[in-house]
């Protein structure tokens, strides 16, 4: 049979990131998925050795329009490591709070996208209404709707106005009831279940030798979240990962949804919690040392190493994103599958190719 | 950071001692050192757990993929050989340098200095 190589990406219909996939078909059947990379390369690791730690804080927030908080939030955990501080506890809480405003508008935007790619225009309307809601929230409580540049190292830029944090109770609680809304509508739906029940299965043990992260591992059945190993703030939230069993695309699907309603409970939480106090510490000197550390970002998990010999500047940087660690299962998961079901493999994976190419 | 340091002679057996272990690779940090060698570093996870692997390596060194071990390393050993061009030794697939870089880029960005490989013989 005669094989057919097209060019999947840069620039796609149904992929608002600019992922380039080499695909080898047999008829309509993938029997072969390479990458490509490069496109949007904006050697931001490299930049590292230009900046000052304080400017790169706001380098790494725009690794990512969509997580840029996480970033800076890992960034300065690895500086704060390096100048052996700890930042105050309302400082810790408020970082809880806007990541998990980060996750739940993150996988709201993706859900809008993932039922636009199915057909589902009235749904992605919907969900993109909700993380409006979150959007609005962002703003009044930092001043910017995306990119809120909270961190800082030692703490965080800016507290949450006292008058605020009524209204965001009551936002949280009614996007919350809007996801549940909308989840149960996309995971009742026939379309659904028949474009992503046993789709793109990936077992738990070839997801954990792949070296998946995030909701793609999780889906595979594999409890496997960063958050869990902080004690201090999700052990007092009583933190368990969401999990679904199948690895298939709707399992895949329902862990995005589920983590959805749960982020808005955590972010209520660490409002409910929200201690009084300082929220930064100084900073003294110049960093020396190395150290790496992880965050639970959208996508999943994120790596920080930074280096420092005592300088003005960062000896090295850098950054494993969640999108590069789940590019091998996206590509272990495409061959078999007909090309028609290509998109919907792709976006289940919730590619970030601006993290990729940082 | 805690790092356990080896030999490139050890890389191999380390590898696969920690895959039989369990232990899953995160990814490994390429860091150029100012007498000219390489740092890398593998960071390895089990159980939310993460510890680091060491080893000093010169520029043109050449190290054993560790693909066979840990299927998803590819990708990273493939980063590497781009930025910072170092090869790695039975990888699959083997992008040559030009995963993210164009054909005909001949220095590694990430690199102070590249060593560029002869041409061979028509």
């Amino acid at each position: 049979m005669g094989r057919t190589v097209i060019p999947f990406g840069p620039q796609h219909p149904v992929l608002p990131e600019p992922i380039h996939l080499t695909l080898t078909l047999e008829d309509d059947r993938i029997v072969e998925a390479l990458p490509r990379m490069g496109y949007v390369h904006r050697g931001l690791e490299l930049l590292a050795q230009k900046r000052t730690p304080d400017q790169m804080v706001q380098v790494v927030e725009r690794v990512c329009g969509i997580c840029s908080m996480m970033h800076g939030m890992c960034f300065c955990q690895a500086l704060e490591e390096i100048h052996g501080i700890e930042p105050p506890p309302r400082a810790k809480w408020l970082r809880v709070f806007w990541a998990e405003m980060h996750r739940l508008h993150s996988h709201l935007l993706w859900l809008g996208l993932f039922a636009d790619a199915l057909g589902f225009e009235n749904l992605f309307m919907g969900f993109w209404r909700v993380r409006e809601r979150i959007m609005d929230m962002q703003d009044a409580t930092t001043g910017n709707r995306v990119m809120v540049s909270v961190s800082a190292i030692g703490g965080v830029r800016r507290d949450l106005p006292p008058d605020l944090e009524s209204w965001c109770r009551r936002e949280l609680i009614g996007v919350r009831d809007e996801v549940h809304r909308l989840g149960k509508a996309m995971l009742g739906d026939y379309s659904t279940a028949k474009r992503t029940k046993g789709i793109g299965v990936l077992t738990a043990e070839r997801a954990h030798d792949l070296g998946t992260v995030g909701p793609v591992l999780r889906g595979s059945g594999v409890a496997h979240d960063i958050r869990m190993l902080d004690k201090e703030i999700y052990g007092a939230l009583e933190f368990t990962p969401c999990v679904e069993t199948d690895g298939d695309s709707w399992s895949r699907l329902a862990v995005r949804i589920a983590e959805s309603e749960q982020s808005a409970n955590l972010a209520l939480g660490a409002l409910d919690k929200l201690p009084q106090g300082d929220i930064t510490v100084k900073v003294k000197g110049r960093p020396e040392g190395e150290a790496v550390r992880r965050v639970e970002q959208p996508r999943g998990e994120a790596l920080y190493y930074v280096k420092a010999d005592g300088g003005k500047l960062l000896d090295r940087v850098r950054i494993r994103t969640p999108t590069f660690a789940n590019i091998p299962a996206l590509l272990d998961l495409l061959p078999g599958h007909d090309l028609a079901d290509a998109p919907v493999l792709v976006l289940t994976i919730d590619p970030c190719i601006s993290c990729t190419e940082r | 950071m805690n790092a356990e340091t080896i030999s490139l002679s050890e890389l191999g057996a380390e590898s696969a001692r920690r895959a039989t272990e369990g232990w899953r690779l995160v990814t490994a940090t390429c860091v150029p050192l100012k007498d000219g060698d390489i740092d890398l570093i593998y960071h390895f996870d089990r159980d939310l757990v993460m510890e680091q692997v060491r080893l000093t390596v010169a520029r043109d060194a050449e190290l054993p993929s560790l693909n066979p071990d840990h299927p998803g390393a590819y990708l990273v050993e493939n980063e590497i050989q781009d930025q910072f061009g170092l090869r790695f030794s039975g990888l699959t697939p083997d992008f040559g340098g030009q995963m993210f870089l164009e054909p005909e880029a001949r220095l590694s960005p990430m690199a102070a200095y590249t060593v560029v490989p002869k041409k061979e013989e028509a």
